[in-house]
């Protein structure tokens, strides 16, 4: 009886030494997760520059709830390449003649991907949504993306 | 018909002189600080798409930053920083409207470094409080650029920092703004 006594408080105790390892790991990879790289998540959804830029003007908040903090793969014409001073790319996509615009930072790991584009290709680019600017200050309105990646150039 | 001329010619000109006094950027930098000595790591972010206009002729000046557009490091910070703290499904936008205080002293057209008082209201995360802070305008061969820093209590916006964590994150945040601006050419 002593023997299976002591085996069960064996196994009890290997198993909570078990259970405690692995929540600590789970507590280690989770605290020092990355953010996922872009260009591994598959896109939720894939559109033209176009037609989300209208669907934005036609109802922004509808709009806003479908696509923010959504991976999106946008297909249009390169307006413009935007470098700040630290050598960060945004890419402008849109209409040229038009004022709104989709305007993607690149994502600091694929900020090289946007050096070489020329303005009037078009482009594919893959980002995560974040929000949209209405056109309040007279710069015209723009669906904001981030942590962008090149799909096709 | 000289009249008319002049007349036209004086238009036009206040037009451009209007147009050429406003300057933007829409790749604007927000960055903030939150850590403490008791942080595990440092606890900062930084939004790259901030929007920002500068009416050089009044010093009115006026930012708009998407708060899902910040970045951090670590994915885990970023969720709670969204989901938990600021909540930026429900208030997507900081805004800051205000104005230099001591814009006159200021020569938008004279290369040089000039110190700046900026007085106005931070509107996040549904709250609007007075903001003011001293910074600084950069005026260099014909491009202006402005930067400054300020702080800002959680609490004062209703962010609320759960009592869990709440000895490794500041209580107030440094927050720093840094727009390189251009020209706003009318159509």
């Amino acid at each position: 009886m002593n023997f299976f006594k002591r085996k069960a408080v064996r196994y009890s105790i290997l198993a909570l030494l078990l259970l405690g390892a692995g929540a600590a790991y789970y507590g280690y990879t989770e605290y020092n997760r990355k953010v996922k790289d872009i260009a591994t998540m598959h896109p939720d959804f894939t559109i033209q520059a176009a037609v989300l830029l209208d669907e934005f003007s036609k109802n922004d908040s509808l709009s806003s709830k479908k696509y923010l903090d959504k991976v999106v793969a946008i297909t249009g014409v390169l307006k413009s390449l935007d470098k700040d001073e630290k050598g960060f790319f945004t890419v402008v996509l849109g209409d040229p003649a038009a004022n709104s615009s989709i305007r993607c930072s690149m994502d600091s790991a694929h900020n090289a991907e946007a050096a070489t584009l020329s303005n009037g290709s078009i482009i594919e680019v893959k980002a995560i949504c974040t929000g949209y600017n209405a056109d309040d200050l007279g710069l015209g309105a723009d669906v904001m993306f981030n942590h962008s990646c090149i799909i096709k150039k | 018909m000289k009249k008319i001329i002049f007349l036209f010619s004086t238009v036009l000109l206040v037009a451009n002189t209007n147009a050429q006094d406003k300057y933007f950027t829409k790749t604007g930098k927000i960055s903030f600080d939150a850590t403490v000595p008791k942080s595990p790591e440092n606890i900062v972010a930084v939004n790259k798409a901030t929007t920002m206009v500068l009416d050089t002729k009044t010093g009115e000046m006026q930012f708009v930053v998407q708060m899902k557009g910040f970045e951090f490091e670590r994915a885990l910070m970023q969720e709670h920083f969204n989901e938990n703290y600021v909540e930026t499904t429900k208030f997507p936008k900081a805004e800051f409207k205000g104005g230099i205080q001591n814009n006159e002293k200021i020569v938008y057209t004279k290369d040089g470094s000039y110190a700046t008082h900026v007085k106005g209201k931070l509107t996040m995360h549904g709250v609007t409080n007075d903001v003011e802070t001293d910074g600084k305008i950069t005026v260099s061969g014909g491009k202006i650029s402005t930067s400054a820093s300020f702080s800002a209590l959680f609490a004062d916006y209703n962010i609320i920092i759960p009592s869990v964590v709440g000895d490794k994150v500041a209580k107030s945040v440094k927050i720093n703004v840094e727009c390189a601006l251009e020209a706003l050419k009318k159509n």
